[in-house]
């Protein structure tokens, strides 16, 4: 091995601060589109072919519910710049990268189907490049409003959470009987503009 | 200078792992054998409740009673190197639904168990 490759490889090594890969999978596969159900079909069938819903609202007409598939994978590199005499600073990149299914039934009082949608998906969802301290101040990448636990688990405590949030529980998604969201859903605009987040 | 490339891809050679389980929701209580007794048009949200406890999520649609139950498992696990981390965390969801009339009596349920082993 030659000195300046060995040099090379040496400085390459010293630049290279980090790659980092998160990949998250969320639920299972759907196993059908809907194309399969018709409208009128009994909810008990529903069920018995696609299991439980993962979300579930009451309505005015009748019954919402949401089976979801969702995978995310998250890639960041990072260069320092310490072996350039700029030890202070970093040279980060990143990107996102999200795939999924969901499928959204409606039924009526009667417990027949009223309508059906599904949509798959797989696009980038956002990527970022930035120059800053070492230690990294700033994410570049944030995928955290797509891998929040279910909104069932803090069901029984809505009426404790910040007054804003509170007053518009008759409104938010995920209270049971004010419609569905998926995830990553702005909060800026809708039923949740109220909650002021 | 192969000495210090040397130490430096020694360097990136050390590694960790970790691993990690999280677990929210209810408890599994509706296997097989607790749900062959619930039958559609006499078990009544009663004996639901008595049988499962409390659940995830109640909802009310007119005269109609909805109790939804939850288990979320998230499983990671984690490579870390000097130079190059990976992290993978899988999420599985089990859940059963029980839909209730006005009588209070089961017109549709469903349950679903996550196999571990898929």
């Amino acid at each position: 091995m030659t000195r300046t490759a060995s040099l090379l490889g040496a400085l390459l090594l010293a630049l290279l601060q980090g790659c980092t890969q998160w990949h998250y999978e969320l639920g299972s596969p759907l196993e059908t589109s809907g194309n399969d159900l018709h409208r009128g079909t009994p909810i008990a069938e529903v069920l018995l072919a696609l299991g439980p819903p993962q979300r579930i609202s009451g309505s005015e007409l009748g019954y919402l519910m949401a089976w979801e598939y969702w995978r995310i994978r998250e890639n960041t590199l990072g260069l320092s710049l310490g072996a350039l005499g700029v030890d202070f600073l970093s040279l980060d990149w990143g990107g996102a990268r999200v795939s999924g299914e969901f499928l959204v039934l409606a039924f009526d009082r009667e417990h027949r189907l009223a309508a059906a949608r599904f949509k798959r998906w797989d696009d980038r969802r956002g990527s970022g490049r930035a120059i800053q301290p070492s230690v990294g101040i700033a994410d570049i990448i944030d995928v955290d409003d797509l891998v929040q636990p279910m909104p069932q688990h803090t069901w029984g405590a809505s009426l404790f959470k910040p007054l804003p949030q509170t007053l518009n529980t008759p409104h938010a998604p995920d209270a049971g009987n004010a419609g569905l969201e998926q995830r990553g859903t702005p909060s800026g605009t809708g039923q949740r503009s109220l909650e002021m987040e | 200078m192969p000495r210090l490339l040397i130490a430096s891809l020694l360097a990136c050679l050390l590694t960790a792992c970790a691993q990690y389980e999280s677990q929210r929701g209810v408890d599994v209580t509706w296997d097989t054998p607790a749900m062959s007794g619930f039958v559609v048009g006499e078990t009544t949200r009663a004996q639901v409740l008595r049988q499962l406890g409390p659940p995830s999520q109640l909802i009310a649609l007119g005269g109609e009673t909805v109790l939804y139950y939850l288990f979320e498992r998230a499983e990671g696990e984690g490579l870390i190197l000097i130079a190059y981390n990976r992290f993978a965390i899988d999420t599985r969801y089990d859940r059963a639904v029980f839909i209730f009339d006005d009588n209070d009596r089961l017109t549709e349920f469903a349950t679903k168990i996550h196999d571990q082993d898929s």
